[in-house]
C-alpha cells in the first residue's frame, strides 16, 4: 500500500526492494551540539523553527561538565504511541519505522504525544527516519548533515551501520562501545542507541 | 542451534592478489602480499574463521602487522563494513572469528595499510555463508497473545449493555403503548 | 401528603412551562451571549488551528481535556444522585430526581463535545469510527461516553412519560402545539397497571445500569491518562480517584442547580432545608473519601519519589503549582466539608457555598492532574509551559454557560419535578385526566 507523506512533498512510498530494519546509533562522544542535524531535518521536512524532530539537548553530567544529546524519534519496537492511536494513523512500516498518516487518518487527538513523542500540525508529525530518502538510497538528512559523523543509520537485518563515511558492524559496534538505549527499562524497545563518553550518565 | 541457520558447509576458496604500489612508493619498498582464507569454525554454529597470511614479495612473513577485515555491503551505496582488526603473528598469520548476519554471498576484504618500507596490500575473497547469526526479531509486546483477546470480552459486555438499554427503552415504550389499551384501569382514573 | 399540597406541587412542577418573565429572558439572553462568545472562539480556532490556544508541543493537553473531565464528572454526579436515590428508595427524592437527571444530560452534552474541540482535525472525527483501533483509550472513550449519553437520555425520558401525560392533560390552552408533542411523547399514558409495570421495569433497569456506566465513563477518562508512560499519571488509583472526584463535583453541582431552580421556580415548599442537609451529608462523605484517595495516591508516589514523579510532585506541593494545589486542598476540599457539615443555621446557603468551593476545587484538581503531569519532564531537562489564551477561556466560559441555558430551556418545556414519582412514594394513585388539581380538587 503506497502512502504519501506531505512532509516529503508528495513522495509516494514504493515497496522497498530490500528488507531493512532501520536503527540509529548516536555517538555522544562526537556530538558537539552544533544542531546541524536539527536544521537539516527542518529543511528536509519543511518544518517551522519550533519543530525539532531531532532535538539536541544540552545535558549536565555528574562531573559538572556538559555534553549534548540529540534525540530523534526512537522508533520503538513496542511503541506506546502506536498502541494508543484511535484511528491507526500511526503505524509501523515494513522497515520498522513508526510513521503517522497525516494525509488521511490522523485526527489530531494528540494521545500519542502523551508518550515521549512528536508534535502538532493539525495532525501529528514526527521523525520518520527519512524513509522517503532511504527508499531512494539516500542517507537521512540528519545523518548526512552531521559534520562530526556522530549519527549512524543502521540496518538490523544486515547488521550494519554507517555515518556516511565509516561503516561498522552494528552489533559489534554497540557491544564494544557499551551502547545503551534511553529509558530502556520502559520496555518500549527503542531502535536508537547511544554511545556515551566518560562521565556521561544519561539517566539523571 | 535453532537460532542458527545452517545449510551445508562449503569450503572457502582462496583468492589472493597483490595491491599495486602507491604512487609515492619508492624503489626500496617490499610489496606486501595477502592471502585470505575462510574456514568453518570448530563449532559449526560459531560461523567462520577469517584468516589472512601476510608476506612480503621477498617471501618473508610480515609479523606484527595490523590488518583490517572488511565485508562489502550495500547500504546507501557500496561500502566496506569493518569487521575487526587483527595483528599478524610471527608467521604473518592473523585470524578472526566471524559469524555473518545473513546467509548467502559475502565478500571479505582484508586491508593492510602498509608500513615503513612495506607497501599496502588488499585481498578479497568471496564465499557463500551457510551459517549465520539469528536474524533480528521485532520485539513482541508482553502479554500480546492475551491482550489480543481482551477486546472480544469487552465487546460482549458492551453489546449486552447496548442490548439492555435498547430493551429498557423499547420495552417500556411498547409496554406503555400496549398498557394504554388495557381494560384494567387504576382507580382514580376518570376516563 | 394532602391533596392540597399535591395540587400545589403539580402546579409548581408545571409552572415554568411556557412562561417567560423578564428574569427568564434576561437569563436566557445573558447565557446565550456567553455561549455565542464560546462559539465565536471555536470558529476562530477552527480557522486558525490549535495554534491560537496555549497548547504546545510539550503541553499538548490543557483546558479542553480538563473541561471534558470536569463536565462529564458533573454529569456523572447528577446521574448517580438520581440513580442512587431511586435505588435506595429515598423518600425525599421526588422533587430532585428530574433536576439531577437533566443536569446529568446537560453537563454530559457539554463535556462530550470537549474532546472534539480539542482535536486538531475535527473534520476527521469520523475516522475514530471508520478505522477504530480497539487498543486506543480514545476509542474506549467514544464507546463509553456514547453509551452513557444514550443511557442518560433514556433515563431522563422514561420517568418523564407519566409527567408528560399530566402536562398533556393539565396544561390545556397553555400548550397548543406543545400539547401534541406531549401527547406523542407520553405514549398514551393513563396509568394502567400494565403501563406502571412496564415503566417500573424500564426505569429499574436503567437505574441499575447507569451506575456502572457512569463509573466506566470516568474510569476510561482516567485511563486515558493512567495507561500512558508518564510517571505522574501512571497510577492504579487513577480510575477510582476520577470516579470519586466526579461524584463529588456532580453532587455539588446538583445542589447548586436545585438551589437555583428552587428559588427561581418557587419550589421552597417541596425542596426544603432537609433536602439540602441530606445532600450535604452526601457531599461530606464523598469529600472525605476523595481526601483519603488523594492522600493514598500522593503518599505512595511521594514516598518512593521515583525520578519521573518527584519533580512533578515538587512542583505541585512547593513549586509553581503550589498556590493552586493548596487552594484546592484547603479551600476546595477540607473547608467545604466543615462549611457543609457543621450544624447550625443557613443550611441551604452553606450547602451552596460548600458546593461552589468544591466545584472550583475539583476544576483546579483536574488542572493539577493534566498540566503538571504533561509539563513535567519526560527527558529530565525539559519542562513545558502552558498558559491558556483567550480562546480556551472563552470556550470554557461558553461551555459552562451552556449548562444552565440548556436546563432553563429544557424546563420551559418539561415538568421540573416528577409528579409521578411523588405519587408513587406517597402512595397516591391518581392518574388525573381532568383532575381539577389547580383547585385542589378531590382525588
Amino acid at each position: 500500500m503506497p502512502i504519501a507523506f506531505p512532509a516529503a512533498e508528495g513522495h509516494v512510498r514504493a515497496a522497498p526492494g530490500k528488507a531493512r530494519q532501520w536503527a540509529m546509533v548516536i555517538d555522544l562522544r562526537k556530538c558537539d551540539g552544533c544542531k546541524e542535524c536539527t536544521l537539516a531535518c527542518q529543511t528536509e521536512h519543511a518544518l517551522p523553527k519550533s519543530f525539532e524532530w531531532i532535538k539536541v539537548f544540552e545535558v549536565k553530567d555528574s562531573q559538572g561538565g556538559k555534553y549534548f544529546m540529540p534525540r530523534p524519534c526512537f522508533q520503538c519496537e513496542n511503541a506506546p504511541c502506536l498502541r494508543v492511536c484511535p484511528t491507526g494513523a500511526t503505524f509501523r512500516d515494513e522497515e520498522g519505522v513508526v510513521l503517522v498518516d497525516q494525509v488521511d487518518k490522523c485526527i489530531g487527538c494528540r494521545m500519542c504525544m502523551e508518550h515521549p513523542v512528536p508534535q502538532i500540525k493539525g495532525t501529528v508529525g514526527k521523525c520518520m527516519f527519512c524513509v522517503h530518502r532511504t527508499d531512494d538510497g539516500k542517507l537521512p538528512a540528519c545523518v548526512e548533515a552531521c559534520a562530526m559523523e556522530a549519527l549512524y543509520i543502521g540496518d538490523l537485518v544486515e547488521d550494519v551501520a554507517t555515518n556516511g563515511n565509516e561503516t561498522v558492524r552494528l552489533s559489534t559496534f554497540l557491544k564494544e562501545n557499551d551502547a545503551f538505549r534511553y529509558k530502556e527499562d520502559l520496555g518500549t524497545g527503542p531502535r536508537v542507541y547511544y554511545i556515551a563518553g566518560h562521565g556521561q550518565l544519561l539517566d539523571n | 542451534m535453532t537460532a542458527l541457520r545452517r545449510i551445508l558447509a562449503t569450503a572457502g576458496l582462496v583468492i589472493a592478489m597483490a595491491a599495486p604500489f602507491g604512487g609515492a612508493a619508492s624503489a626500496d619498498h617490499v610489496r606486501a602480499i595477502a592471502e585470505v582464507k575462510v574456514d568453518h569454525a570448530e563449532k559449526l554454529e560459531k560461523g567462520y574463521v577469517l584468516a589472512v597470511k601476510l608476506r612480503g614479495s621477498d617471501g618473508k612473513p610480515l609479523n606484527t602487522a595490523t590488518v583490517r577485515f572488511y565485508q562489502t555491503v550495500e547500504i546507501f551505496g557500496p561500502r566496506e563494513m569493518l569487521i575487526a582488526t587483527a595483528v599478524t603473528d610471527g608467521q604473518g598469520n592473523a585470524s578472526i572469528p566471524y559469524l555473518p548476519a545473513r546467509l548467502g554471498q559475502h565478500e571479505i576484504v582484508v586491508r593492510f595499510p602498509g608500513r615503513d618500507h612495506v607497501g599496502a596490500a588488499v585481498a578479497k575473497h568471496t564465499f557463500d555463508a551457510t551459517v549465520a547469526a539469528a536474524p533480528h526479531r521485532q520485539a513482541v509486546p508482553p502479554l500480546a497473545a492475551f491482550s489480543a483477546n481482551v477486546p472480544y470480552g469487552v465487546g460482549v459486555v458492551v453489546l449486552s449493555v447496548w442490548g439492555l438499554i435498547a430493551f429498557a427503552l423499547f420495552g417500556t415504550v411498547r409496554g406503555v403503548l400496549q398498557g394504554g389499551r388495557d381494560r384494567a384501569i387504576r382507580k382514580g382514573d376518570t376516563a | 401528603m394532602d391533596a392540597r399540597t399535591r395540587g400545589l406541587y403539580v402546579e409548581r412542577a408545571l409552572w415554568p412551562i411556557g412562561r417567560g418573565d423578564r428574569n427568564f429572558w434576561l437569563a436566557v439572553g445573558g447565557l446565550s451571549a456567553l455561549v455565542a462568545l464560546g462559539l465565536y472562539a471555536y470558529v476562530y480556532q477552527l480557522q486558525n488551528g490549535l495554534w491560537v490556544t496555549g497548547l504546545n508541543q510539550k503541553v499538548s493537553w490543557g483546558f479542553y481535556i480538563i473541561n471534558c473531565v470536569f463536565f462529564i464528572g458533573i454529569s456523572y454526579g447528577g446521574a448517580m444522585t438520581g440513580a442512587i436515590l431511586r435505588l435506595t428508595n429515598a423518600k425525599w427524592r421526588a422533587p430532585l430526581t428530574r433536576l439531577a437527571e437533566a443536569t446529568a444530560v446537560a453537563a454530559l452534552l457539554v463535556g462530550a463535545v470537549f474532546p472534539i474541540i480539542d482535536l486538531g482535525r475535527p473534520d476527521r472525527f469520523i475516522n475514530v469510527i471508520l478505522y477504530a483501533q480497539v487498543g486506543s483509550p480514545i476509542v474506549w472513550d467514544v464507546v463509553a461516553i456514547g453509551t452513557y449519553l444514550v443511557a442518560s437520555l433514556v433515563f431522563l425520558y422514561l420517568p418523564l412519560i407519566p409527567d408528560l401525560a399530566i402536562a398533556r392533560d393539565l396544561l390545556g390552552s397553555r400548550a397548543n402545539v406543545l400539547g401534541k408533542v406531549y401527547g406523542m411523547l407520553s405514549l398514551g399514558w393513563r396509568g394502567t397497571h400494565a403501563q406502571e409495570r412496564a415503566l417500573a421495569r424500564g426505569v429499574g433497569i436503567l437505574a441499575v445500569l447507569i451506575i456502572p456506566l457512569a463509573i466506566s465513563v470516568h474510569s476510561v477518562l482516567a485511563w486515558l491518562f493512567a495507561v500512558t508512560s508518564r510517571g505522574a499519571w501512571h497510577s492504579t488509583i487513577f480510575a477510582p480517584l476520577f470516579v470519586l472526584a466526579a461524584v463529588l463535583s456532580g453532587v455539588a453541582a446538583v445542589i447548586l442547580v436545585i438551589a437555583a431552580l428552587r428559588k427561581v421556580y418557587g419550589l421552597q415548599a417541596f425542596i426544603t432545608a432537609k433536602h439540602f442537609r441530606y445532600l450535604s451529608y452526601l457531599l461530606i462523605a464523598l469529600g472525605m473519601g476523595y481526601l483519603y484517595f488523594m492522600i493514598s495516591e500522593y503518599l505512595t508516589e511521594g514516598y518512593v519519589a521515583a525520578e519521573e514523579i518527584a519533580p512533578v510532585l515538587e512542583s505541585i506541593f512547593v513549586g509553581q503549582y503550589a498556590p493552586s494545589f493548596w487552594a484546592f486542598a484547603i479551600g476546595g476540599l477540607v473547608l467545604p466539608l466543615f462549611i457543609a457539615g457543621l450544624p447550625g443555621r443557613y443550611p441551604v446557603a452553606r450547602a451552596c457555598l460548600a458546593s461552589i468551593l468544591v466545584i472550583a476545587g475539583m476544576w483546579l484538581k483536574r488542572f493539577l492532574i493534566v498540566v503538571p503531569g504533561m509539563a513535567g519532564p519526560i527527558m529530565p531537562w525539559e519542562w513545558g509551559r502552558y498558559s491558556p489564551t483567550w480562546v480556551e477561556i472563552a470556550i470554557t466560559v461558553g461551555a459552562a454557560a451552556a449548562i444552565p441555558l440548556m436546563l432553563i430551556v429544557f424546563f420551559r418545556f418539561f415538568p421540573v419535578m416528577s409528579v409521578h414519582e411523588l405519587d408513587e412514594i406517597e402512595g397516591v394513585e391518581p392518574a388525573p385526566r381532568l383532575a381539577p388539581a389547580f383547585a385542589g380538587g378531590e382525588e
